[in-house]
């Protein structure tokens, strides 16, 4: 074991376990507020069911903003506004803030084309048996554009662990920071070597269970 | 009873009013089932989509029970819908629910509880013959058998009209019928209004009462079936009549162009199908004659018969009064 001579275990094992807890609490909170942002994008736009095109032209520039920061900079950028909410800009605690507020934007776009892809016949029905725009959203459009949130849900964590490798820049904690701190800045190859491993096996059982969850909702 | 007065729809398309109904006035009575036939883009679905404002029109009254429905709130329009059921071409079920919550779901909406629903779904499950099917989800059913879950969804909160647009179109012949002779069953036990959309006259002679024949947003032509399917006057009509009874209606003539005496076509109804009338005359009258076509069918639940037939020798006048006075309709063709 001469390679991995630089790699220590019980760090390694603290970092994963950062990177476990920012990727859960950030995608908790991405959930939270990008769905209901997803929803009322889907709701607000076009011939929708609360077309509001002032409204929806607002909230979809906010958005598209948002996603086109890049990542780096959304962290820089967003120093004293996580001081502000957790206290800190360092650790897994001043991760999340930016790592919610760079994935929310995407995670509500892909909740929007997935309600955008339920039938307009459903909705249809559902105006026709009298119900209201709650019963429609909670009744039909959520039940039916559930596998393709899931899918999204997918996307997003996986996008969220790359995004928490990043904040490693700013001394974020985690995997990444391990990575950049040893592999990079003091060229311990090994520990780059295991970090990346263990990072490439999290993203592949996140991918595993989203596409388990995704075909279990599918009922085709 | 539903009622359409003097309405206009038009939509709005790229900066244009594109008509799709035309000064329609129609009534529909409680407890029959009325047809609505016409070619592809004649304002069908509009029509339909009136009576439980998914459309709104542009211009007119739809009333039901004497109630102007466009003036009605929101929540008095969703308490209206929950009345009033509909069945749709693709069946238009949540995928990602069983058949029971499916039936269940109506429910819900107009805030049943809980108790009361499970046993009117059973019931309802039941009626439509899906015992067997009520945990499978809709993908694992067949056309015929999701339809009969939106019937049974739609029918789930005891609602006085029911709204089919094109509701056997994706089904094939024999799947069609068995879903007609369910809605026929159901119109007669519990009274309701069934308002009918479809293309094909077939559907219409199986189970309609009256028919409205529309096209470019007017109604052409409107009587009881058997009225309107045996004596079609506008070009549409016939085109729907003579496509359902596989003529063609210049072709036959040019067939009989050859054929002595006087043509003329018989309709008998009734208990006059099966009634040797022509035998009869023939023998009082001393007629020849010699059938060139003819069919014998149903209408709902009347046989009909209609002859062409061309007479030779004897009185035919006297003849063709005789037929006239039992009851016959005597057209002269030729
Ligand atoms: N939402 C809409 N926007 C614009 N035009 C519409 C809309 N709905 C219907 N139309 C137009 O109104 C006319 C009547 O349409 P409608 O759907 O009522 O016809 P239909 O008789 O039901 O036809 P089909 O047999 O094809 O279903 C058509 O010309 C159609 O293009
Ligand atoms: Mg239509």
């Amino acid at each position: 074991m001469a390679f991995f001579t630089n790699v220590d275990w019980a760090e390694i094992g603290q970092a994963s376990l950062d990177t476990l807890t920012m990727l859960g609490g950030s995608l908790i909170f991405t959930i939270l507020l990008g769905l209901p942002l997803g929803v009322l994008l889907f709701l607000t736009a076009r011939r929708q069911l609360l077309e509001q095109p002032i409204l929806y032209a607002a909230l979809s520039f906010v958005v598209n903003v948002l996603r086109s920061v890049p990542f780096v900079i959304l962290l820089i950028v967003m120093i004293p506004l996580t001081v502000l909410i957790a206290g800190t800009s360092l650790g897994v605690a001043g991760a999340i803030p930016p790592l919610v507020v760079g994935a929310t934007p995407f995670f509500a776009r892909l909740v929007e084309t997935a309600l955008r892809e339920v039938d307009r016949g459903i909705i249809e029905a559902a105006q026709a048996m009298g119900a209201d725009t709650k019963q429609i959203v909670f009744g039909a459009l959520l039940p039916e554009a559930r596998p393709g949130i899931l899918a999204g849900v997918t996307v997003t964590a996986i996008t969220l662990v790359s995004y928490a490798a990043m904040s490693g820049v700013i001394g974020g904690g985690g995997l990444g920071d391990l990575a950049i701190r040893f592999g990079y800045q003091r060229f311990q190859t090994d520990v780059m070597v295991v970090t990346v491993l263990l990072l490439l096996a999290l993203v592949q059982v996140l991918q595993m269970i989203g596409d388990r969850l995704v075909i279990h909702y599918s009922r085709k | 009873m539903i009622q359409f007065q003097n309405i206009q729809k038009s939509f709005r398309v790229a900066d244009r009013d594109v008509p799709a109904l035309q000064g329609i006035d129609l009534e529909i009575e409680a407890g029959e089932v009325f047809g609505i036939i016409g070619h592809s883009g004649a304002g069908k679905s509009t029509l339909v989509r009136l009576i439980n404002l998914l459309e709104r029109p542009s211009a007119g009254q739809v009333l039901i029970d004497n109630i102007d429905v466009t003036a009605l709130s929101a929540s008095a329009l969703r308490a209206m819908r929950q009345n009033i059921g509909m069945i749709f071409q693709h069946f238009n079920l949540l995928a990602s629910k069983t058949v029971t919550e499916n039936i269940a779901w109506p429910l819900k909406i107009a805030g049943w509880e809980a108790a009361a629903i499970a046993p009117r779904v059973r019931e309802m499950i039941a009626r439509v013959g899906l015992q067997e099917h009520a945990h499978k989800y809709p993908a694992q059913l067949s056309g015929g058998q999701k339809q009969r879950v939106g019937i049974a969804r739609a029918l789930a909160t005891r609602p006085k009209i029911l709204l089919c647009d094109e509701a056997t179109s994706a089904l094939d012949p024999q799947t069609t019928r068995s879903v007609l002779d369910l809605l026929a069953d159901i119109n007669r036990e519990l009274r309701l209004t069934i308002v009918l959309i479809t293309h094909e006259m077939d559907v219409v002679r199986r189970i309609c009462d009256r028919v409205a024949v529309l096209d470019g947003g007017r109604v052409v032509e409107l009587g009881p079936v058997a009225e309107v399917f045996l004596h079609p006057k506008h070009p549409t009509t016939r085109g729907f009549v003579f496509e359902a009874e596989h003529v063609d209606e210049t072709e036959q003539y040019d067939d009989f162009a050859h054929v002595p005496g006087r043509l003329v076509r018989l309709t008998f109804t009734g208990d006059t199908t099966y009634a040797p009338l022509l035998g009869e005359v023939a023998r009082d009258t001393g007629i020849d004659f010699s059938i060139l076509a003819g069919r014998i069918d149903r209408i709902k639940d009347t046989p009909y018969g209609q002859l062409t037939v061309a007479f030779s020798a004897g009185d035919i006048d006297a003849a063709l009064a005789q037929l006239s006075a039992r009851g016959l309709s005597v057209e002269e063709l030729r």
